[in-house]
């Protein structure tokens, strides 16, 4: 991996004048697009609706509707706006609670890799040293196994609870992050101002903390959408499986459960709608973090 | 080979020290490399007084700017070697701890660094840049801190700091950028200010002004400065003492109007040669001082320039020279056939009877040029 790196390594970039910066800092202006605006308002009014749902004027999401036929119903009949699943529930109102479980998956996912990898990255790239070299191969390791199947044991060995499909999700993410704060932070650390800082008496605390973390997060941040992303579907992917507990509404869940009744025509959308929310949510998110990223490269190469 | 001398005792402050702000002695810094020990600096003496500049000139890789930072002591991976001694105030540097050096650096002794487009942090506003320092070492309180960082930006000729306090690195042009971290380097008061080739990434018409303010500042606030630079011209105006570098020796080291009166090493009229001057017609090709910088790890045995010099005979090229003091006091060079001299005319003549000095190109006549 290292010597592929170093046969990477770009030539000497000259900062292009003043005038210039000036130029792109304009053009920052509309950073979203119009396909990034679409995305972030989708997550948005998935957020919100997930964060609402108890007090939304829907279905309750674990009420059987007995007066359907087998328990299934087409979209837009008796009263259920989406129809209901073989179970009778009411699939537009597990649609938004399922979305809760996504959400909270984004976001432990999200702050665990990013503070945990992240600590791990910037410490590693800063101190370098025997403690880089303790800390990446630890890493290395975790990235060695198949992310899923690694997924799978950790689900298995601590129960199957949504707190530890946060956590091994998490687990499986924490290599990335901390590649990436490691490589992120070994270019700044070259910076010249981290040296200006060391020369005007900062001590290596605050010259990690001050100077190099802010210069870190960014990139970090943009990355972390990406596994956002991909920690959705690991969900989706551990419920459909049957992996998860049966007592949390969510995505993956509803698809497994729509499975049989894929097969009858006028009720495919059982398992249809709960892969097309999960589908259209990951492709925001992708799309924003695509965005984000493409904005702080700008950044980072103007400077 | 050469083995740092092993650590010293940092002395205890103090505060009625009467010698030099800045003693170095013998200093050494070496670079212990997979290929050999690097000889960057290579025994440099020089003191330097309060109020005073002394300017640091030479061609690239000849040690000047890792002698600035190893002075100070930035240089702190394990294959750095520091050896002989080089004390600030009275208190020895050389083997000093992080700790210890750290107290002195911000507060006592400041750096400008080269190239203002990397020597500030992209994401931090300037205003807190500067008054980090203040409110860090200084213990200002915050309101108080952002005053004194406006003066400090009003004092180095940015217009309408109030603005310019709030703004980012990049909203900002190369001089108000290098203008940003002398402020930052001035914030805490320095007695000690290295400029590490302070104008090299600006443009010619920003140069003279960020001088300027350098020697400006300096003579405000009575700081010793060390001004790092590859061109003699920069610093022919504005300091009191120049020491020309060379494979990290001193080769010559002269108060600067003795100097530029008198060069007697071949090096630094090599250099002197390479600057253009107003006088000459236009198109006249700059004469080049051929050849590079000879390797640190084995330096040559005799004189580190004989390689390339014009004036080298056989002694040259196997007895060291030393420094030796010209007919002006405090005027010293490293060479066995200084030029202005009759041994030096003599040797010049016979190299280029016998057509020696193949490193040197031939000179175009004026006007033959492009």
């Amino acid at each position: 991996m290292n010597d592929v790196v170093t046969a990477a390594e770009p030539p000497m970039v000259t900062p292009p004048p003043a005038d210039e910066l000036l130029a792109s800092e304009t053009k920052h202006g509309g950073v979203l697009g119009l396909g990034g605006w679409l995305s972030a308002i989708w997550l948005a009014v998935v957020s919100v609706a997930a964060i609402a749902a108890p007090w939304l004027p829907i279905d309750e999401p674990d009420i059987t509707d007995f007066s359907v036929l087998a328990n299934n119903s087409a979209p837009f009949k008796a009263g259920h706006l989406l129809g209901t699943d073989n179970n009778g529930y009411d699939i537009f109102s597990r649609l938004i609670w399922g979305g809760r479980v996504s959400l909270v998956v984004a976001a432990g996912v999200l702050i665990i890799g990013m503070l945990v990898g992240g600590t791990i990255g910037l410490l590693a790239g800063y101190l370098r040293g025997k403690a880089e070299v303790v800390l990446m191969a630890t890493v290395d390791i975790f990235l060695a196994f198949p992310a899923l199947i690694l997924l799978i044991a950790i689900v298995a060995f601590l129960g199957a609870d949504l707190l530890n499909v946060v956590l091994g999700i998490s687990i499986v993410s924490i290599p990335a992050f901390a590649r990436i704060a490691r490589a992120t932070t070994l270019t700044f650390s070259q910076r010249e101002f981290v040296l200006a800082a060391k020369a005007a008496g900062a001590s290596r605390a605050r010259i990690l903390v001050r100077e190099i973390l802010p210069n870190v997060i960014l990139p970090l941040l943009a990355f972390g959408l990406l596994v956002v992303g991909i920690a959705i579907v690991a969900e989706g992917s551990l419920a459909f499986l049957g992996l998860t507990s049966t007592e949390t509404i969510s995505w993956g869940g509803m698809i497994n459960g729509g499975k049989r009744p894929l097969q009858q025509e006028n009720i495919a959308h059982t398992a249809m709608l709960p892969a097309l929310m999960m589908f259209l949510t990951v492709l925001a998110v992708n799309f924003l973090g695509d965005r984000f990223r493409a904005a702080f490269d700008v950044k980072d190469s103007a400077l | 080979m050469t083995e740092p001398r092993g650590a010293r005792r940092v002395l205890t402050a103090d505060p009625g020290h009467t010698g030099p702000l800045l003693q170095v002695d013998d200093f050494r810094t070496h670079f212990d490399t997979p290929g050999g020990m690097v000889r960057a600096v290579d025994g440099v003496t020089f003191s330097l007084e309060r109020g005073k500049t002394l300017g640091v000139v030479g061609e690239s890789g000849s040690g000047k700017t890792v002698l600035a930072r190893s002075i100070m002591g930035l240089l702190t991976g394990k294959n750095v070697l520091r050896s002989g001694s080089a004390t600030y105030n009275g208190d020895e540097l050389v083997g000093g701890s992080k700790s210890q050096l750290r107290a002195l650096w911000g507060t006592e002794m400041a750096m400008v660094f080269q190239d203002p487009m990397t020597s500030l942090n992209p994401v931090m506003k300037i205003g807190r840049q500067i008054t980090e320092g203040l409110r860090y070492h200084l213990e200002i309180p915050k309101n108080e801190a952002h005053e004194q960082a406006l003066q400090l930006l009003d004092s180095v000729g940015i217009p309408d700091p109030k603005r310019r306090i709030t703004q980012y690195p990049h909203e900002l042009s190369g001089g108000m950028r290098q203008r940003v971290t002398i402020a930052i380097a001035l914030a805490c008061g320095p007695k000690l200010l290295f400029a590490d080739e302070p104008t090299t990434a600006l443009d010619v018409t920003v140069q003279a002004q960020i001088l300027n303010l350098l020697n400006q500042q300096q003579q405000e606030r009575h700081m010793a400065m060390v001004l790092v630079t590859h061109d003699l011209g920069v610093v022919a105006g504005r300091t009191d003492e120049i020491a020309v570098m060379y494979a990290g020796q001193i080769v010559e080291k002269a108060p600067t109007a003795a100097l530029f009166a008198n060069v007697r090493m071949p090096y630094t009229e090599a250099l002197l040669k390479s600057i253009p001057k107003l006088e000459q017609p236009s198109h006249t090709r700059l004469q080049i001082i051929g050849g590079r910088p000879p390797d640190l790890i084995n330096p040559p045995i005799g004189c580190r320039f004989a390689p390339r010099c014009p004036y080298a005979q056989p002694k040259c090229h196997t007895e060291r020279p030393p420094l030796q003091e010209a007919e002006t006091p405090g005027h010293l060079f490293r060479c066995w056939f200084p030029v202005g001299t009759d041994a030096g005319r003599e040797a010049l003549a016979k190299n280029l009877a016998h057509n020696v000095p193949a490193a040197q190109p031939a000179v175009t006549a004026p006007g033959g040029g492009s």
